[in-house]
């Protein structure tokens, strides 16, 4: 589906176009995946192993599941005054990201050398609350992102997110419910 | 979920619709979003 609204955007016949959903769980491995960030591809829930795809995306291994807002943006970059390049586009999607969340009252930042959107305020614990692919050269975006919403972060314990073993997962449900500790702890 | 000092319940549409707003906002322009299978169309600002 996803190609065939690329196809269309890039014909012009449809609109710049926002496709937002939930897949089902699923780990994906990208083209500069190890496979051993995969730790136990079987699912928290029951003993049946998760679908496994590889596929053309750069970046190691992600996990897609449940409680996840997923979002694939098809924007005809050449439509935009001032011209945004595929690098830039992506800087956006990220404070497209980090404005939304702060909409629920969450804190989010980048953090430098690191792709995606992270929390914590206290600039030790960084935890990733948003992933994106990276940017490529194509006139018509189609590279998604992932925003934790509220999935099973026990599903997260399957793979090592992005190959980045010393950082943390988190969505915005556990944000909210420490943001409420920290509330109620002050009062 | 619900925050009620927020005045904000965590839902998938109310963040498919924040995000869509922020894109929007971003690059001052109309963004057509097809939310989890229905259509749905959010205009810039």
């Amino acid at each position: 589906m996803q190609e065939t609204l690329v196809e269309l955007r890039k014909q012009g016949r449809i609109a710049d176009t926002l496709l937002l959903l939930e897949h089902t769980p699923v780990i994906t491995l990208g083209r500069n995946a190890d496979a051993k960030n995969i730790v136990d591809s079987r699912s928290p829930w029951s003993s049946v192993a998760i679908e496994v795809f590889e596929i053309k995306r750069g970046g190691d291994v992600t996990f897609h599941g449940p409680g996840q807002l997923v979002g694939y943006p098809i924007c005809d970059l050449r439509g935009f005054t001032p011209r945004v390049g595929a690098v830039e586009f992506v800087r956006r999607l990220e404070e497209v990201l980090i404005r939304a969340c702060t909409e629920f009252g969450i804190d989010t930042k980048r953090v430098p050398g690191l792709t995606g959107v992270w929390t914590n305020p206290d600039e030790v614990s960084e935890k990733k609350i948003a992933s994106h692919r990276r940017p490529h050269l194509a006139r018509i975006t189609s590279h998604g992102f992932a925003l934790n919403v509220t999935p099973d972060l026990e599903s997260f314990k399957m793979i090592v997110p992005c190959g980045i073993a010393d950082k943390a997962v988190t969505s915005m449900e556990q944000e909210w419910s420490a943001w409420k500790t920290r509330r109620s702890e002050r009062n | 979920m619900e925050n009620k000092t927020l005045g904000k319940k965590l839902e998938m549409e109310a963040v498919s619709h924040a995000i869509t707003r922020q894109l929007a906002k971003s690059l001052d322009a109309d963004i057509v979003a097809g939310i989890a299978g229905k259509s749905i169309e959010v205009q810039s600002y």
